[in-house]
């Protein structure tokens, strides 16, 4: 069985903002969304800049204590409120059918895990509050919004480092073509915490000025926060219920580096393999393809790796192609990146605008490619892809479609 | 349709490493190790190369070695296994937690500054998979699904879908916990709060360990002429929403038989959980069989193993392949688990034809 699979709802949170209307406009303006961190103390740091989204709003949880919900799983309720908002009820019912979840997150619980171990340290383990424990599992947001959504069944939470929620849209684009499942809510999440925040201001991986992908002198990334979530059905279905469809997933593609840890495999062979399956599953050429959203975290490592493995996949059209990284002005989702992403490029397809590669200005030798500066019009906009790279040296790319190429 | 075959097992458990040692110390009258936790030892026996993973947290290691042992069991050179067309998916609760406590025991009393970037990048709960792809060279799909006990059948799920599509022709899969004093301090307070509050049986032992399987689709075995251990007939992963544990068990163990052609009724061994709600699970089994004649041998790990939660359900997984791979049973074998977050899963295993 082979399914066309359709997006009939979106929903993202960025530093910009809740939904994709907050976020888009902003994007294409190329308006800088990250800024002094506001959440915890920076004094300590090189760095104190990230995509943080101040006065997260608290979601209107109607099945817990809404003061006892961590900052992730916040995030995650507001973007799956928007991607369910298309619907005339709940989720379950209005699709007739429990939908899988496949979410990805890179430090899912880790605000509570932080919280139990600040009390475990400075006020004694006997006044540690263990079911913060529990929260500190990653899959626990996941289950929150499920039951707060009245969503049956397990959850797949993927959690491979900045790939995981484009590896669980790809699983769930899988189970859809291939009849396994007929509807998926799926993408992924991560909260700014000071835990994850160290950890990349240890590797020092952070930029400590502005972060710059493919530019010559970038020098790292700006981690940000968010979460995106996108509502997956089969063509059919979708059509068949009078959904607005947004677009179409066309092809996924996942390799692995086998190389480093932290580092990418500098000729971005493994990475190539990513992108070349995720063409060849779209059933397109490099030729078809109008744009790519690039993983460019705006280290030196990553982006040269990437630049050579679009060349290796692409060959001659990887220099020609319109290719931008949106980390620059909402930062580094981690394990939201793929998702939020996969939203943006979705929404270029859908109004045939390419957002823009800010902040860069000095072009780099080994990233030659054709960047977008700014927010322009294409001559064409069919397809385009969506890279997500990680640590353990996982590569993943999506495929989307535009639906106007239909018409 | 053809089948998914465990061709290869490897354990590193608190009281034995590899297939055989792990079988020996379910005999009744092995004894028990009573600290469940790993000893300590050198990841050089059982590596060709160790020296990048030297400094590893232990649930790497463990999830290493298990798979060194799990290929070499299939009958693969560790140096032929990996590749495109391999894939590696693991199973982890907490993960390297003991990495992760200390980078933010540092944070917190030293400051920023001091914090080890080694014990950041090596407590990511990815870090046994990426690891375990750079050990063995796996370049196609590599994984990591996090969940409480049962965690272990959903990775055996996603498996078997890449088996199925065709992304790989072969697929390691792992599932890996270290022990912690501040996680098993967490558990142990939580246990205390239900103990006083009502019945929960015996609070399980956190432990630690790791189990890998290879699996391969049972025509693939056959050309290589090898013989798998068992073959993984049905699963089905659920979650207790409103329903008791017992039915959802119940219902879990019927979807996972479903697709078998057979009944619970004609297990003829039970592997029960070594995590939470252990007595609703054993009820949710006996509700699954009905009415049917005799009783199944029931094997607890829990006295064996503790509770190494990710790990868990993949060596109960282990031990009833193991078991039947020996002819100590004959099989279908059912295998139940239960999470603290109200995960339950069922995995049937029967024995393989005989090459």
């Amino acid at each position: 069985m082979t399914n066309r699979v359709a997006i009939t709802g979106m929903g993202i949170v960025t530093c910009y903002g809740i939904g994709t209307a907050a976020t888009w406009g902003k994007i294409l303006a190329g308006e800088p969304g990250v800024r002094p961190i506001t959440l915890f103390d920076t004094t300590d740091y090189r760095v104190t800049h990230a995509g943080e989204f101040t006065d997260l709003p608290v979601a209107p949880w109607r099945r817990f204590r809404a003061t006892r919900m961590d900052r992730a799983s916040n995030l995650l309720h507001h973007a799956l409120a928007g991607a369910l908002e298309g619907l005339d009820g709940p989720a379950t019912a209005t699709l007739s059918v429990p939908p899988m979840v496949a979410l990805g997150t890179t430090l899912g619980g880790m605000t509570a895990g932080e919280r139990y171990h600040a009390m475990y340290v400075r006020k004694g383990p006997p006044l540690a509050r263990p079911s913060l424990m529990v929260g500190h599992l990653a899959q626990a947001q996941v289950l929150q919004v499920m039951e707060e959504f009245s969503l049956p069944g397990a959850p797949w939470v993927f959690l491979n480092a900045c790939t995981s929620s484009a590896n669980a849209i790809g699983h769930a684009f899988r189970a859809i073509r291939g009849g396994r499942a007929r509807v998926a809510l799926c993408g992924g999440y991560d909260a700014l915490c000071v835990f994850g925040f160290t950890g990349f201001h240890s590797l020092q991986a952070l930029t400590t000025g502005v972060c710059r992908p493919f530019d010559r002198n970038r020098d790292g990334l700006s981690i940000g926060e968010g979460a995106g979530i996108l509502l997956l059905e089969s063509w059919d279905r979708a059509q068949a219920r009078g959904a607005q469809i947004l677009g179409e997933i066309v092809g996924y593609g996942e390799s692995t580096d086998a190389f480093h840890m932290t580092r990418p495999e500098p000729g971005g062979r493994a990475a190539a393999l990513a992108i070349q399956a995720a063409i060849r599953d779209a059933g397109i050429d490099a030729a078809d393809v109008d744009y790519v959203n690039a993983h460019g975290t705006g280290t030196p490592f990553n982006d040269r790796s990437e630049t050579a493995a679009l060349v290796a996949a692409m060959g001659e059209r990887a220099s020609t192609i319109p290719v931008s990284s949106t980390k620059a002005m909402i930062g580094h989702l981690l394990g939201g990146a793929g998702a939020a992403e996969a939203i943006l490029t979705v929404l270029a397809l859908r109004d045939a605008w390419l957002p823009p590669n800010a902040n860069y200005q000095t072009p780099d030798p080994d990233c030659a490619l054709r960047i977008v500066r700014q927010a322009e019009r294409p001559t064409r906009m069919r397809y385009a892809l969506s890279n997500s790279f990680g640590f353990g040296g996982a590569n993943a790319s999506l495929a989307f479609r535009s639906v106007q190429a239909d018409s | 349709m053809d089948r998914i075959a465990i061709s290869g097992i490897g354990i590193v458990s608190p009281g034995a490493f590899g297939r055989e040692a792990f079988l020996q110390t379910l005999a009744p009258d092995h004894r028990k190790d009573p600290t469940f936790r790993v000893p300590g030892f050198a990841i050089e026996t059982y590596l060709d190369d160790a020296r990048p993973f030297r400094r590893v947290a232990d649930a790497t290691k463990f999830a290493l070695t298990s798979m060194a042992l799990a290929i070499a069991d299939a009958g693969f050179r560790a140096a032929d296994f990996g590749g495109e067309r391999a894939g590696l998916v693991v199973g982890v609760s907490h993960g390297a937690v003991t990495y992760a406590v200390e980078f933010h025991r540092t944070l917190l009393r030293e400051g920023a500054l001091s914090a080890s970037p080694l014990h950041f990048s090596e407590s990511v709960p990815n870090a046994p998979a990426g690891n375990g792809a750079i050990a063995f060279r796996i370049r196609g799909p590599v994984h990591t699904l996090i969940g409480d006990e049962p965690v272990g059948t959903q990775v055996i799920d996603l498996a078997s879908t890449l088996l199925y599509d065709g992304c790989v022709d072969r697929c390691l899969v792992a599932g890996t916990e270290e022990w912690n004093e501040v996680v098993a301090h967490a558990y142990a307070q939580m246990d205390r709060v239900r103990r006083n509050g009502g019945d929960c049986g015996d609070p399980p032992t956190l432990s630690d360990g790791a189990a890998a399987l290879v699996l391969e689709l049972e025509s693939a075995v056959a050309r290589r002429q090898a013989t798998p251990h068992a073959i993984i007939g049905g699963w089905h992963v659920g979650r207790c929403l409103v329903d008791s544990i017992e039915a959802a068990m119940a219902e879990t163990i019927r979807a996972a038989f479903g697709t078998t052609g057979r009944g619970a009724a004609e297990a003829d061994h039970v592997v029960s959980p070594t995590g939470r709600h252990r007595r609703a699970a054993a009820r949710g089994v006996v509700a699954a069989r009905g009415n049917a004649a005799g009783q199944p041998t029931w094997l607890d790990l829990l006295p064996v193993l503790g509770n190494p939660m990710g790990a868990s359900n993949l060596l109960q997984i282990a031990a009833s392949a193991g078991l039947i791979s020996t002819g100590t049973l004959k099989g279908p074998g059912l295998v139940v688990s239960t999470g603290i977050q109200r995960t339950v899963a069922a995995a049937v295993l029967s024995a393989a034809e005989r090459a």
